[in-house]
């Protein structure tokens, strides 16, 4: 087993070494608020995404292999009435995906998709490399509210 | 022990030429945030007019080489006489050790055919052969330049061999090539439902599992998974087909996490 692993580790996984000395030695760079909804999350679980008043948005970065699952529960006047997320990222995606969720809960499904990741970006004080986690979030929002309006138009 | 046995023999199963016209195409920016088909359909019609083969890779050698300082990349530096891509690492005419050359891309520079199931055996001969060629004790009465020149051209060989052994990488670089940014310089999002659908299901049982017993049959199923991708990946550049090539080395690279993943979790219980 462990020759097993270390063959498949050494054809498969030889630019993931470089890839992960980066990432360990970004991790110290984090700013507190990143480490914050990285150790305690808010909002994190799942709903039923056949509910009919939840929206389901999954989306992923394929640069990373981050993939990010946001989900809203929507009131019948489209008011966002709670919201979860399941990302399985670094602690960028995370800290995003925490931060997303908790913005927009209490707002609209049309204002929910105007928060941008330039914002949740600056929230978390991410450094450049780190935007395309923000991304994700914003994406994943935009996608989820599209899922509810598609059933809603669909249950029409 | 199978499964690495099962993935050297694909490793050596050597299949039909790229279709190169389909590499030359050139792409330029991108909508960042497209699904990813539709990225590379945006990425395929744009493409247009023929670039030298794997133009990122050439790009990296002319900056590599401006910074040797050498002067002039197409003639050699000490007698002069013109190099052609054959003469990689020392001069045909003078014998002296040349700086990396701009012209060359890593199946150039081990001097192996530009395809995606490439001769395993091969890479770590030649490995073998110009690490003699290029080793330091064999210039260490020459000059500052040379030595230099030489290291230079040990660390090209060294990230040559590292990328075409790799199935990962190797796609990665191919599709770099075709001007298809798949790894680490994709910056944008993909909606790809089936795919990471998948991909959360497989991380959220890996993070579930509870110890070794439960992992270990997980470890298979991604082996198995990897093996069927890379046959893909090769099935598709084999075919020219470079929107599925990138489609497929998008799901190795989520693949390879996963792997990631439950390697960590196993060797930590």
């Amino acid at each position: 087993m462990a020759l097993l692993r270390h063959l498949s580790r050494s054809v498969f996984l030889r630019s993931e070494s470089l890839l992960a000395a980066t990432t360990t030695r970004s991790t110290r760079q984090y700013h507190e608020n990143v480490v914050q909804h990285y150790e305690k999350p808010s909002n994190v679980g799942s709903f039923d995404k056949n509910d009919p008043n939840v929206g389901t948005g999954l989306v992923g970065a394929p640069a990373c292999g981050d993939v990010m699952k946001l989900q809203i529960k929507v009131d019948d006047d489209g008011n966002i009435t709670d919201a979860c997320f399941k990302t399985f990222g670094c602690g960028s995606a995370i800290a995003s995906s925490s931060v997303a969720t908790d913005w927009v809960k209490g707002k609209s499904i049309d204002e929910a998709v105007t928060i941008k990741n330039k914002d949740i970006a600056k929230h978390l004080s991410l450094p450049p490399v780190k935007l395309h986690c923000s991304m994700l979030a914003e994406d994943a929002i935009k996608a989820a509210v599209k899922d509810i309006k598609l059933k809603r138009s669909n249950a029409e | 022990m199978r499964g690495s046995n099962n993935l050297s023999l694909i490793l050596r199963t050597s299949r039909a030429i790229l279709a190169s016209d389909v590499l030359r195409q050139r792409v330029h920016s991108v909508p960042p945030r497209l699904t990813q088909a539709a990225r590379v359909d945006v990425l395929v019609s744009r493409a247009t007019h023929a670039t030298p083969f794997l133009s990122a890779a050439h790009d990296f050698y002319r900056s590599y080489c401006d910074r040797t300082g050498t002067g002039g990349v197409n003639a050699c530096w000490s007698c002069g006489s013109r190099r052609d891509v054959s003469t990689h690492f020392f001069c045909a005419s003078c014998g002296v050790i040349l700086p990396p050359s701009p012209e060359s891309n890593y199946f150039e520079v081990l001097n192996m055919p530009p395809i995606y199931d490439v001769d395993q055996d091969d890479i770590s001969t030649k490995l073998r052969t110009l690490q003699l060629q290029l080793h330091p004790d064999r210039f260490s009465s020459k000059s500052k330049e040379e030595q230099g020149m030489a290291e230079n051209q040990s660390a090209l060989v060294n990230e040559a061999v590292a990328v075409l052994r790799s199935p990962l990488r190797r796609a990665q670089y191919m599709l770099q090539g075709a001007g298809i940014e798949v790894g680490e310089g994709h910056e944008g999002t993909i909606e790809d439902p089936e795919l990471l659908m998948e991909v959360m299901e497989q991380r959220m049982a890996i993070e579930e599992a509870d110890g070794d017993e439960e992992l270990r049959p997980m470890r298979q199923h991604n082996l198995q998974q990897l093996e069927e991708s890379r046959k893909q990946v090769s099935a598709a550049f084999a075919d020219g087909n470079v929107q599925e090539a990138a489609h497929e080395t998008i799901r190795m690279q989520y693949l390879v996490k996963i792997s990631d993943t439950i390697l960590d979790k196993l060797s930590s219980t």
